[in-house]
């Protein structure tokens, strides 16, 4: 087992052959990150920003074209990945369709002709390990296991052979719902009992959430920022990472802010407190609320912003409300409790003790909450 | 039934409304018919009169008189049907060991080399050129006189002048040469590997297979549909062979390259039709006998 360390590294993608422009673009753009030994990162942004060719580049499938890295301290920059001992699970398992799945488990040892007591040992350990009813599934046929049975599997195979790093590709991501649940449970479960160093690759923010110690968020091939999930929530680095993390989404209300007086939205008045306007350029700004930091009224107050009702969802299960609609044409979402009667108007106030500033045309955060103690 | 509890009464077969949506039998046969009639007049009829004609006189116009197996026993007489036998096999052999490993080895290497490179390469492997233009280039390259090969054999090997096509000895060898470049099932087998999912290959990669073992393990199980249909195919095609070894020495030197099927056309421009059908009995019954062997070495497919 070992920490992971990337420096600088860059992964050039060339277009495909005859594309109008045949320049190659960056896959990867300068990331610098570090996983602690043990510990479990998961990677989440939109498809496309290269948050798998991250998790090849580690496992050695592709190579960095420049920058390192570094197993623990050791350069693997330019080791194939058939030596650099790494784990990885598939989204679309890549189980060998001709074998069982004991033979599966076993390729490793076949491939590094270690001996049949250590292949036989380490498969009854595994076994052991990924819970009850496993060892009937190493008797199966691939084809004839199911989803959820076939991940297990891949994810044994990959456990199996004690990898310093365990690297996984939307591993639930083919699975239905309900499966995908239980399975993600499972899997950290495993997670935390083998305490392996892990990158975790999804799309599904829920899920990042769910398996990181901290999550990385990248865009376009950059690295836009990494944290826990209270500092991408609470301290977004920029206005991409505010509004990929939380569901409903931040609201973003465009404004203009003079002599400590907030016009948003192109209609109302806002005062704000003197600390907060104090540090803030005068001109435009763009104002960010999460659902929770609005102040819900349900008639006009002076200094708050009158919000189309789209729809009211309530959440049951959540005891909770979300009220959908939209300020002056800009999508909001605000927190309501759950027995809020029906409005087709509802009176919003920023709470500014929740409040995000950011730039009119760039993407900085000027202001951010920060990560609230709690304790 | 026992009272309080839902018995969920099996769901009828036939639809409630008289006529309802069912697709009907008839409809089904309609659309099936014409591949039975094709099957019928060019597949099923010709075998059938091919059988019974081949029992007959099997005369060009006049009565047909039944003759047993007279056809047989004279087909048996004749020194030239064991040696156009003798010449298919080997040129089947042949030509399924020669032609048929090298299209797998070439398939699996085009998809290592970078797509650019690989997309030239498959231009030039599976160019569309004309079959009998080709064959008569090859006739020049085999040339004795100015060949190229003729070339390559005395002034840059210094060999004696070879015979090629004339050699009595490897006129087949020679025959198949050709086919080991134009032959192309190569393009099933690329078909075959592009459908195997990257992540199989980079799955193996991490757990230390090098490239013999991600072919062994993993290229040549996914293509075993493709490559046993393939090989099921060229056992037959190879067996039938014409109009190739017809082009190029048209049977000769001596007979040392007359297929069956050549010998076939032989007798039927001599209107001998009964003989001819014989013949082609005979060939027939062979090819059985090769597919039932292929069937009973190629049945236990571990992917059912």
């Amino acid at each position: 087992m070992s920490s992971v360390t990337l420096e600088n590294v860059v992964k050039y993608y060339y277009p495909a052959v005859g594309a109008a422009d045949s320049k190659p673009v960056k896959g990867l753009n300068n990331i610098n990150m570090r996983i602690a030994e043990g510990e479990t990162v998961s990677v989440v942004g939109p498809s496309g920003c290269g948050k798998s060719t991250l998790l090849k580049v580690i496992a050695g499938l592709e190579f960095a074209d420049e920058g390192r890295v570094l197993y623990n301290d050791f350069d693997v920059t330019k080791i194939t990945p058939q030596d650099r001992g790494v784990g990885m699970v598939f989204q679309d398992y890549a189980l060998y369709p001709t074998k069982e799945g004991k033979n599966n488990m076993s390729y490793y040892f076949e491939v590094h002709h270690r001996s049949a007591e250590e292949k036989e040992q380490r498969l009854r350990e595994t076994s052991e390990l990924m819970g009850i009813g496993f060892d009937m599934l190493m008797g199966r046929q691939v084809d004839t296991l199911s989803g959820g049975e076939k991940q297990r599997v891949g994810i044994a195979r990959a456990i199996v052979r004690e990898p310093n790093v365990f690297l996984m590709d939307e591993p639930i991501s083919n699975l239905d719902a309900k499966l995908r649940e239980r399975t993600r449970t499972e899997i950290r479960r495993l997670l935390k009992k083998f305490g392996i160093t892990t990158l975790y690759v999804t799309h599904d923010q829920q899920e990042a959430i769910f398996m990181g110690d901290r999550i990385a968020v990248m865009r376009a091939g950059s690295l836009e920022q990494i944290g826990t999930f209270d500092e991408l929530y609470y301290a977004p680095a920029n206005l991409f990472v505010a509004t990929l993390i939380g569901t409903p989404p931040i609201s973003i209300l465009p404004g203009e802010l003079a002599h400590g007086t907030l016009r948003a939205a192109g209609q109302t008045e806002l005062a704000l407190p003197e600390q907060l306007s104090g540090g803030l350029p005068q001109g435009s700004l763009r104002l960010g609320v999460r659902p929770e930091g609005w102040l819900v009224a349900r008639e006009p107050e002076p200094g708050s912003l009158a919000m189309n009702v789209t729809r009211i969802e309530r959440l049951f299960t959540e005891r909770a409300a979300f009220a959908h609609g939209d300020v002056n044409g800009a999508p909001v979402n605000a927190l309501v409790p759950l027995d809020f009667p029906d409005a087709k108007m509802l009176y919003l106030r920023p709470d500014w003790e929740r409040a995000y500033i950011f730039a009119a045309d760039a993407e900085t955060a000027l202001h951010v909450p920060g990560v609230p103690e709690l304790f | 039934m026992s009272v309080g509890t839902d018995v969920i009464e099996p769901r009828p077969a036939v639809p409630a409304v008289e006529g309802g949506r069912t697709r009907r039998r008839w409809l089904n046969w309609l659309f099936v018919i014409p591949a039975i009639l094709f099957q019928f007049f060019w597949g099923w009829y010709p075998m059938v009169i091919a059988i019974f004609l081949s029992l007959t006189n099997a005369p060009i116009r006049g009565a047909v008189t039944f003759r047993g197996i007279e056809n047989y026993v004279r087909l048996a007489s004749d020194p030239l049907v064991p040696m156009a036998f003798r010449v298919t096999l080997i040129y089947g052999i042949l030509s399924i060991i020669l032609t048929f490993i090298i299209p797998i080895i070439t398939a699996i290497l085009l998809m290592e080399m970078p797509p650019k490179t690989m997309r030239v390469m498959m231009i030039l492997w599976f160019l569309p050129l004309s079959g009998i233009a080709s064959t008569l280039f090859w006739q020049y390259l085999y040339n004795e006189k100015f060949g190229i090969f003729q070339y390559i054999a005395t002034a840059v090997l210094g060999l004696p002048p070879q015979a090629f096509l004339s050699s009595e000895r490897l006129v087949l060898f020679w025959l198949i040469v050709p086919g080991i470049i134009m032959y192309g099932p190569g393009l099933y087998y690329i078909a075959g590997l592009q459908g195997i999912p990257k992540s199989y290959y980079e799955a193996a990669e991490v757990e230390g297979a090098g490239f013999w073992r991600k072919i062994w393990t993993i290229s040549l199980p996914r293509l075993r549909p493709i490559i046993s249909m393939t090989l099921l195919f060229s056992i037959i095609g190879s067996l039938q062979e014409f109009t190739f070894p017809d082009l190029m020495t048209r049977g000769g030197p001596n007979g040392a390259s007359r297929t069956v099927v050549m010998y076939m056309f032989t007798l039927l421009n001599n209107g001998r039709i009964g003989d001819s059908t014989a013949l082609a009995v005979m060939l027939f019954a062979l090819i059985m006998v090769f597919v039932l062997v292929f069937r009973l070495v190629f049945k236990s497919d571990p992917d059912v």
